[in-house]
């Protein structure tokens, strides 16, 4: 495998199949969605995985990973066996009580889950009481587990964290270190306008400097349902086929991720992030509209791979910014005793059939 | 003499007087230690302890001394939050996890003879030496049995959900007979 940024992190979408169907869920998941990952796929994965030095963790996502019921078990103990920590990321449902929250994570806490991740918010809220999240969060901490619990934030929204802190149950384990309730952005999907945000949450040019690299690109390995590879673990991965970077059918994780590891766009985004590779296709195409309109990176990198103007800089100014770019990718993920491979086979613009047909226009 | 007889004989309840007191500073004084383990012939010769040749340790020997000598090992060790201690170990004491296979025990006491020959030198290099070394088996011991038995316990996990998948398909075979019949 080329040197630089190795995946950590494999994320298993196990289905899109949810109780919930969250209006602007990044995936569309809803209860009538019936594909999903066979069991001996996932097994397969976390193996691939598991051979890779680099996997540290693998995510069961979705849609609703709980939904899979005693394969989730079997999975998470597969992922013990092989030396990889493992994480289920869930909207609460089967959290009714905390005797029955006890009851779902008792077997996955014995197969090796020491963390969950809960998401809720004012869309979540409309299918999944928020009392569930606080009884899941309560057991999963008195098991030992660590709690995550994700509040959707847009502008006008009506629940906030302090809501859920302030249930009987989470008063009890609001101190707890293993107990962590944070902020994300919600992001619409298909309506822009679907979801607002304050202005000064939205990236210009005078706050541009806060925006971070892109730490999930080229980090995350993401199976799908169907058995296809992402190369990140962003919200609009399903919308940039770039990302998609091929599936396990054809071919493993470890050729996959190489194959990934030497698209520059994949690699510039690792180093600068979206909204900044943005701005500075602005300044060649002043066209470019990027400010005030962005508040999630996965938004900025949906753009950055959609909008025509700034696929056209990419195409003929990418090599403008090569060098400076690799150098830096170089600093940040490589030992210094490495070498660099041959300069004209290293990297590739995008890899994907778009770029191509960018590259050609 | 052997290597039983020498841990019998260093890990006695009775060390020597000056032993003994130079464990005391040992662990009282960081500043001592950090000498101690940069050059411990000389600190040992202040001590009273005559060592003939350079005593000399190795990374790992100096990493583990260092670590037994931190309060927080210690406080981690005894409330018995192995992940947290095995966390800071990791963290802070990156020697003793990673082996250098050229900086074998060897390298530890390099005169381990002749300084035991000369009698009380066995002290403190060995002490500390041989008891860290009995520490870190411990240490390695308890974590190998604790990722054996998580293994264990998720295999047990997986054994006990594949049976509750196989009763899930007998259940649903016995009601698509029913409704064959």
């Amino acid at each position: 495998m080329n040197a630089g940024r190795k995946p950590t992190t494999l994320t298993l979408l196990t289905s899109y199949q949810c109780t919930a169907a969250c209006e602007n869920c990044c995936f569309a998941s809803h209860p009538g969605i019936a594909e999903k990952l066979p069991l001996w796929r996932m097994l397969d994965a976390i193996e691939q995985a598991a051979e890779m030095p680099s996997m540290k963790l693998v995510v069961f996502s979705g849609g609703e990973c709980f939904m899979l019921e005693d394969e989730l078990v079997v999975a998470v103990a597969r992922c013990t066996e092989r030396g990889l920590a493992s994480r289920c990321v869930t909207n609460g449902y089967w959290a009714k009580s905390v005797q029955a929250a006890h009851a779902r994570l008792e077997p996955l806490y014995r197969a090796g889950l020491r963390e969950i991740n809960l998401s809720t918010g004012d869309h979540h809220q409309q299918f999944v009481p928020v009392e569930r999240i606080a009884y899941g969060a309560a057991a999963a901490i008195r098991l030992g587990m660590n709690a995550v619990v994700v509040v959707e934030r847009e502008m006008d929204r009506t629940f906030h964290a302090q809501g859920l802190l302030s249930h009987p149950e989470m008063a009890a384990i609001r101190d707890h270190p293993n107990l962590i309730v944070f902020d994300s952005p919600w992001m619409a999907m298909e309506d822009r306008d679907s979801v607002r945000h304050g202005p000064a949450s939205l990236t210009n040019h005078l706050n541009i400097h806060r925006r971070a690299p892109c730490e999930s690109v080229l980090d995350t390995m993401v199976v799908n349902p169907r058995g296809e590879v992402g190369a990140c673990c962003g919200l609009t991965r399903e919308q940039i086929p770039e990302m998609q970077i091929g599936s396990l059918q054809d071919a493993t994780l470890v050729e996959l991720a190489e194959a990934a590891g030497n698209d520059f766009l994949k690699i510039w985004l690792a180093v600068e992030g979206p909204e900044h590779i943005l701005a500075w296709a602005s300044t060649i195409d002043p066209r470019i509209d990027w400010e005030n309109r962005f508040n999630h990176h996965c938004d900025a990198c949906r753009a950055l791979y959609d909008d025509a103007l700034v696929r056209d800089v990419l195409a003929h100014h990418w090599r403008e910014r090569r060098d400076d770019v690799l150098y830096r990718y170089r600093l940040a993920h490589q030992k210094p005793e490495a070498e660099w491979p041959d300069q004209s086979t290293r990297h590739t613009p995008i890899a994907s059939s778009r770029q191509e047909a960018i590259d050609h226009a | 003499m052997h290597d039983s007889d020498l841990i019998r004989k260093l890990v006695s309840d009775n060390p020597p007087e000056k032993v003994r007191n130079l464990s005391e500073r040992l662990a009282s004084d960081p500043s001592l230690l950090e000498k101690f383990v940069d050059k411990p012939s000389a600190v040992l010769k202040d001590h009273g302890l005559a060592v003939s040749g350079d005593i000399k340790l190795g990374d790992r020997e100096k990493a583990m001394i260092r670590m037994f000598s931190d309060p927080r090992v210690i406080e981690l060790y005894n409330s018995g939050k192995i992940d947290d201690l095995r966390a800071h170990i990791t963290d802070k004491y990156r020697e003793i996890v990673i082996t250098n296979p050229g900086d074998t025990h060897a390298v530890a006491v390099a005169d381990f003879d002749v300084a035991i020959e000369v009698e009380v030198v066995a002290v403190a290099v060995a002490v500390a030496a041989i008891v860290v070394a009995g520490a870190a088996d411990r240490f390695s011991k308890l974590a190998t049995i604790e990722a054996e038995a998580g293994i264990l316990s998720a295999k047990v996990a997986a054994l006990e959900a594949r049976v509750n998948l196989v009763d899930k398909l007998d259940a649903k075979v016995t009601r698509l007979e029913q409704r064959i019949r």
